[in-house]
């Protein structure tokens, strides 16, 4: 069975580039593209940087439109909590 | 959106990226290497800008050093014979002069800067060779001649040792050169490529970048500044500075602005120059340092923000721990990540970790010198201290090989907590911070997500020399495996490979280091309080137990 996470959300963008753009001087000494960043992305719903969540969990999950290339292969369990600490 | 995570990891990390670049070097160098050996092709070199004095053109050029072993009972006349048949760019006659002799060595080129060098290492005998210039070259990288002291006779018997003769500007480096820039390039562009990142824009942007390397080095090799102790890593990362905070760094430059890609492969590539036991032997004092220090200053750093300053954004305050105690943006993304963080805080910490990143980067060093401390001690306490691997390896460098090994050791047993960093700051955090029953626990697998793999490619690489190539050269080719593998494959390729990553991770620092738009992302009151107050604490710390670890309890690791 699939379980819809962030990934799956139109809110959520974990794109290394994206995050790059977003985090002004992230690159100087670091890089969106390392193991360090795990999963994480950017929630725009909560505008938080944080891991993938279960999306039963977030009153905000927005489901994003399939792209053709879209695989629903992954192996990690996110953490089912909810995003946003309001 | 999110595709990139589904493929992976080996494919679209970064970390990874760098073990695979570095592997791959091992490997093609170990096999140029085993094939010079056995003869079926000449030596191959990546080339290393040369020194010079007056004329710049003379870094572009790789001088021949020729070492002549002199045996015992050889006489004047016979060494004549020894340096001419050394095919040294150099001819020797004995000289008949106010019935003395006297060798002169002389060039056996013409042309501008076609000059040598004699150095001499001779023990015993009747007599021991002297050798003066005759007509010193004006670049002063040598003379168009050397002649020895008068001594009775053709037939004195000289003093056994070396006599090493230096051509200069024995050939070209330029088609090296170019080689080296085309590889390097064909081989991260895979990389830089399948991580899905503006390939296109990186080829032109690299070259760009490797001039601005090549440049670096041709300066730190001027005799005079070389002198001066001002090395390499110094003019990559002013020049990358001079163009970030003058014109702005182009935006067609920024494609192959990657710190971390370089330094990490850089470091991978480090880990094949240091055996597998000197790893252990700098690994234990360096885990006392790394791995003490660190949970101490989180804790302080935690308390002191949240109970003495009661800054409110909790998020904040573990950021910043976590980037002064760990290693900066990295730990900074990842704590933003367990705490949940607004993106404001994370942008927050990472300006505050970058400005004293760069300060602490270019001061320490320079402290270090000024007060004479031991360059292994100095190289444990920035390792343990400056935030960013990539500032740590360009501190280092300021101050040497064995600063720069120890400062990089340390840096990475430090990086290793990360994922566990990140892992107990979010079970941290549903537990006592946001106190959610309910939620579940996160995973242990998080401490292996947020490994930095590199780490790992710089222990199979340093495995890899130890135990596999060096048996394997000593089996083949019937010698010390280890001095074999470190002439044919350490110095020939891969040691000066790890130059010009560091050297574009330099520049690449510089280009990405604006002091304007640093200040911007500067906060003042609490959270420059919280961060200076902590960094201070982790600095005395450090520097006491480095101290203890590499001074008192494990001497000359190194």
């Amino acid at each position: 069975m699939i379980r819809l996470t962030c990934q799956h959300c139109a809110n959520f963008n974990d794109d290394p580039a994206f995050i790059e753009a977003e985090i002004p001087g992230l690159t100087s000494f670091g890089s969106a593209y390392s193991s360090a960043r795990g999963h994480a992305g950017i929630c725009h719903a909560f505008d938080r940087f944080m891991d993938p969540v279960l999306a039963e969990n977030c009153p905000s999950f927005t489901p994003r439109a399939p792209k053709r290339e879209e695989r629903t292969t992954r192996q990690e369990t996110p953490h089912d909590v909810s995003p946003g600490r309001e | 959106m999110s595709s990139e995570k589904e493929r992976s990891p080996l494919l679209v990390e970064e970390d990874w990226w760098t073990v695979w670049f570095g592997l791959a070097i091992l490997l093609i160098a170990t096999v140029f290497g085993m094939l010079a050996l056995s003869g079926n092709i000449s030596a191959k070199k990546v080339p290393k800008i040369g020194k010079w004095s007056t004329n710049p053109v003379d870094a572009l050029y790789a001088a021949k050093k020729t070492q002549i072993d002199v045996e015992e009972g050889t006489t004047l006349a016979g060494l004549a014979d020894a340096i001419t048949s050394a095919q040294a760019g150099a001819t020797a006659e004995v000289v008949f002069k106010n019935g003395g002799a006297r060798l002169l060595v002389a060039t056996s080129r013409t042309g501008d800067g076609q000059t040598i060098s004699v150095a001499e290492q001779l023990t015993g005998g009747t007599a021991e060779l002297r050798f003066d210039q005759v007509e010193p070259d004006s670049g002063g990288l040598g003379a168009a001649a050397f002649t020895s002291q008068i001594l009775p006779s053709a037939d004195v018997e000289i003093g056994a040792g070396k006599l090493t003769v230096t051509s200069q500007r024995a050939r070209s480096i330029v088609f090296p050169l170019i080689v080296t820039v085309i590889f390097l390039m064909l081989l991260t562009v895979i990389g830089v490529r399948v991580m899905g990142q503006n390939a296109g824009g990186y080829l032109l942007a690299f070259v760009a970048i490797f001039i601005v390397a090549i440049l670096s080095f041709v300066i730190a090799n001027q005799n005079t500044i070389h002198a001066y102790g001002l090395s390499y890593a110094a003019w990559a990362l002013l020049l990358g500075l001079l163009v970030s905070n003058t014109i702005g760094t182009p935006g067609w430059l920024k494609p192959a602005v990657r710190t971390e890609m370089y330094i990490k492969a850089g470091l991978v590539l480090l880990g094949a120059e240091i055996l597998f036991g000197k790893i252990l032997s700098i690994g234990v004092p360096g885990l006392m340092v790394a791995w003490l220090v660190t949970p101490t200053v989180i804790i302080f750093m935690w308390l002191y923000g949240t109970r003495v300053l009661k800054i409110v954004s909790k998020p904040l305050v573990i950021i910043i721990a976590a980037a002064t105690s760990v290693c900066g943006v990295s730990a900074a993304i990842a704590v933003a990540a367990a705490s949940r963080a607004k993106k404001e805080e994370l942008t927050l910490a990472v300006g505050m970790t970058l400005i004293f990143t760069v300060l602490m980067m270019i001061f320490m060093p320079m402290f270090i010198a000024w007060v004479d401390m031991d360059p292994v001690l100095g190289g444990a306490w920035m390792g343990g201290t400056i935030d960013s691997t990539g500032a740590v390896v360009a501190a280092g460098a300021f101050l040497g090989p064995r600063a720069e090994a120890v400062a990089a050791v340390v840096k990475m047993i430090q990086n290793i907590l990360i994922g566990a960093v990140g892992f107990f700051v979010a079970l941290f955090w549903i537990t006592s911070v946001e106190r959610d029953p309910d939620a579940p626990r996160p995973g242990l697998m998080q401490i292996w997500v947020r490994f930095p793999k590199f780490i790992v490619g710089f222990v199979a690489a340093s495995f890899l020399f130890s135990f596999v190539l060096a048996p394997l050269f000593a089996s083949l080719f019937d010698g010390d495996g280890l001095k074999l593998v470190e002439s044919s494959v350490l110095k020939a390729m891969t040691n000066p490979l790890r130059g010009w990553f560091f050297c574009l991770a330099f520049v690449s620092i510089g280009l990405e280091s604006n002091f304007a738009d640093m200040a911007k992302q500067l906060e003042g009151g609490k959270t420059l309080l919280l961060y200076v107050v902590g960094q201070s604490f982790n600095l005395i710390l450090t520097l006491l137990v480095a101290w203890l670890a590499f001074s008192v309890l494990f001497p000359n690791v190194i």
